[in-house]
């Protein structure tokens, strides 16, 4: 195994992330942050807890204060969920990743990690790529068997200037392992604005948003977690989308091609409150944004 | 393209050919749900499918693995270490599963034919250690039939249009004749991606998400006629 994991291994990380932040459940069950260094552009805001179910569980939000994405800036992120927490990081709002009119695309690497019994979801808006942008992102995620992790990645583009421009490259990579290196499945891509807009792979009907969604948990069968999440999706509007199992029966995942924003959000909220359902009995508490 | 001799193009024109029992004929890669979404309705979609399948995921991803298994000149850890990949970034179900089913059906026709490595392999798949991907298979097979990398590829690319098409042509989205265009002027694609060079195995990626979708909504389509 570990011959195949070098062979998909990411770039390296950037030394010192601009935000690291441990989530631990304390004896009384409510999860609290018990590590945080949080950094320019980045900005916290305090700890929610919105959810009556799961008992304890914290919401944050984490935004960037620079108002989006620049060029040439790199940026990295650590979230770990010790045993047994429970914790959801979102954003307020969508990150606008700007133009880069020269060499000097931006990037963000993020290292997620979720203990025995964790559960973490990291839920950020989609992203919003104007012409010329260029962005390369990782997300590598290790989760031990019995944590759940459920993860969006999403964007979209605006033609800032209507001018007819795209953006210029979104390359992504999202890397599910466990704690001991054991790769269970990748998604990457390298696309322009042109295959993000034009190409639906048949009829040209435009939707140029776009939008993953994982659920990592072994808590039931990867085909469960799969209905759960095909049924979702069946009453969304305005999208073409569909639910499968991932690799290794590891769970669950969605593609959501929608019409626009407002739908691809919708989609997205509609799996992710589907699985939340699924995991711990109970639809999640509405976020306020 | 490096010049052929006489009998590389006939083992190319047996082992890239349609009438080669590699279970290609099963499997639709989306093709089928997409024509009952009614997201591919004429030949014109139909090619652009084709196309981006070609560009968006097999040179990208199918290929490096394809060519790793080649390059691995019948070292079998290396093989698998490209197999294991695969299945890693085989993320829809029938995606997998397809894959996985041609690499058995190529492994099962090699095996009786005594090609090389070819039992050696099928048992680390029967015995589930290993997944058995078709790109690993072909480049693990061909390369033990003396077919040389390039060789491999454009076959490789050839049999995917053809399997793509072929399945176009009987769920009645083109004709005979309009299927010969299309891979014909998809030529010109296959040329220009097989004159680049493949992204190293380490950086292989895909993007297709509408075919993606549509294998994700046909596992649960109601009547099908392939088997993704």
């Amino acid at each position: 195994m570990s011959q195949a994991n070098n062979l998909a291994e990411s770039a390296p990380l950037a030394v010192q992330p601009q935000a690291e932040l441990v989530f631990t459940r304390a004896p009384d069950g409510h999860t609290f942050i018990s590590h945080q260094r949080v950094g320019y552009p980045f900005h916290i805001t305090r700890p929610f807890y919105l959810d009556k179910v799961p008992q304890g569980m914290l919401t944050l939000y984490l935004q960037s204060v620079s108002g989006g994405i620049y060029r040439g800036e790199a940026l990295a992120l650590t979230l770990e969920a010790e045993a047994g927490a429970l914790a959801q990081v979102t954003t307020q709002s969508a990150t606008i990743v700007h133009r880069m009119k020269t060499d000097g695309a931006a990037r963000q690497d993020m290292v997620i990690r979720a203990g025995e019994g964790a559960l973490l979801e990291y839920l950020p808006d989609p992203l919003i790529l104007f012409p010329g942008a260029q962005f390369e992102t990782t997300l590598r995620v290790a989760a031990e068997p019995s944590a759940t992790v459920i993860l969006s990645d999403a964007f979209t583009q605006h033609d800032s200037d209507e001018a007819g421009g795209r953006f210029a490259r979104l390359a992504a990579e999202t890397r599910i392992e466990r704690p001991d290196g054991t790769l269970l499945a990748f998604d990457r891509f390298d696309i322009d604005g042109d295959v993000a807009e034009a190409h639906l792979d048949g009829k040209a009907e435009a939707y140029p948003a776009h939008g993953t969604l994982m659920v990592v948990h072994t808590g039931c069968s990867a085909e469960e977690m799969a209905a759960v999440l095909r049924d979702a999706l069946g009453s969304c509007q305005g999208i073409y989308a569909g639910a499968s199992t991932l690799p290794q029966e590891s769970g669950a995942w969605v593609r959501i091609l929608a019409k626009d924003g407002l739908a691809l959000r919708a989609a997205i909220k509609a799996s992710w409150t589907a699985a939340r359902l699924k995991v711990s009995g109970a639809e999640p508490a509405k976020r306020p944004k | 393209m490096t010049m052929t001799n006489g009998r590389t193009l006939l083992a190319m024109l047996q082992h890239g050919d349609s009438f080669f029992p590699s279970g290609a004929v099963s499997f639709s890669w989306g093709i089928e749900a997409l024509g009952a979404d009614g997201k591919i309705v004429k030949a014109a979609d139909v090619e652009r499918f084709v196309a981006h399948q070609l560009r968006g995921r097999w040179a990208s991803s199918d290929r490096p693995v394809l060519c790793a298994a080649h390059a691995a000149g019948g070292d079998l850890e290396c093989v698998f270490a490209a197999d294991q990949l695969m299945e890693a970034n085989s993320l829809a179900y029938e995606q997998r599963e397809g894959s996985k089913r041609m690499g058995a059906a190529l492994l099962n026709i090699h095996g009786r034919l005594g090609t090389s490595g070819a039992k050696d392999y099928q048992a680390r798949v029967r015995a589930g250690e290993a997944p058995g991907h078709v790109a690993v298979i072909q480049g693990l097979l061909w390369r033990a039939l003396g077919l040389d990398m390039d060789s491999a590829c454009h076959m490789a690319a050839h049999g995917l249009s053809v399997g793509l098409l072929g399945a176009a042509l009987r769920l009645g989205l083109i004709g005979h004749v309009d299927s010969q265009a299309i891979l014909g002027r998809l030529h010109k694609s296959m040329d220009e991606i097989l004159r680049t060079a493949p992204p190293p195995l380490g950086e292989l990626h895909a993007y297709a998400p509408a075919a993606d979708i549509a294998m994700m909504r046909h596992e649960t389509q109601d009547s099908r006629l392939f088997s993704n």
